[in-house]
């Protein structure tokens, strides 16, 4: 099972490499608004697609949206349903 | 899913002489970072975000790089021009086809062609420009003042 710290963790390094922020994403705040930190629409596809990989899940179409990928707190909660949608 | 050609001729009227206005969506696209994703992850980008008509003429380029980068800033230009409130689009119900002369028109599905008929949107204009390192759209939509063509 999967923690949600390891989860968030997994999030950040993620960020870290995918997002194209200017705020460091180890250390931002888990409800902070991505996209004002810079995120931009293409970075969110990579952001989404290098969590698929590393969670070996796929983000279902209702959740393409702000409300998913807006901050840290709010794709760790998308992931931790994916997760328990399909267990390993 | 049916999907509603927004270009059509037969869209792109005035609304039988009804009040219009205009809304204006624009993006700026870097072709390195999509060259990148495209590295990175392969057909799985590809597959999430462009139709398989779009990969079929992207990939016909001896260039395919701008090409996908014209048409994620032409997917993100319409997508503005819709003034949704959630700004994340779902990428591959906007789908960019060019024409055989050369201009592309625009096909909206599912939530997008919802979201255009809420927002009484007639007709989609779009016009994408690339250079080797950016890739720029700009797209106008039409909404009319009156009942929305079914």
């Amino acid at each position: 099972m999967t923690s949600n710290d390891e989860i968030e963790k997994t999030i950040r390094e993620v960020l870290t490499t995918h997002g194209r922020m200017s705020s460091d994403a180890m250390t931002l705040s888990a409800d902070a608004d991505l996209a004002l930190e810079g995120m931009t629409s293409h970075a969110t596809v990579n952001v989404m697609l290098a969590l698929e990989e590393k969670f070996d899940v796929e983000f279902r179409e209702d959740m393409l949206t702000r409300k998913t990928f807006e901050s840290i707190a709010s794709m760790r909660d998308a992931l931790l349903e994916l997760i328990s949608e399909n267990p390993s | 899913m049916a999907a509603q050609r927004t270009c059509d001729p037969a869209l792109g009227g005035t609304s039988g002489g009804g009040l219009v206005s205009f809304t204006v969506g624009t993006d700026l696209c870097a072709v390195e970072d999509v060259e990148a994703s495209i590295l990175r992850f392969g057909d799985k980008y590809l597959r999430r975000v462009y139709t398989p008509r779009e990969i079929a003429e992207c990939e016909r380029r001896a260039e395919p790089g701008p090409a996908f980068a014209g048409r994620f800033a032409a997917k993100e230009a319409v997508f503005k021009s819709l003034r949704s409130s959630d700004p994340i689009a779902d990428w591959k119900a906007i789908e960019i086809e060019r024409t055989p002369g050369g201009w592309c028109e625009v096909r909206l599905a599912g939530a997008m062609q919802e979201l255009a008929r809420q927002r009484n949107v007639s007709h989609l204009s779009l016009s994408i420009s690339h250079e080797r390192q950016y890739a720029h759209a700009i797209a106008i939509a039409t909404i009319s003042a009156g009942p929305q063509t079914p």
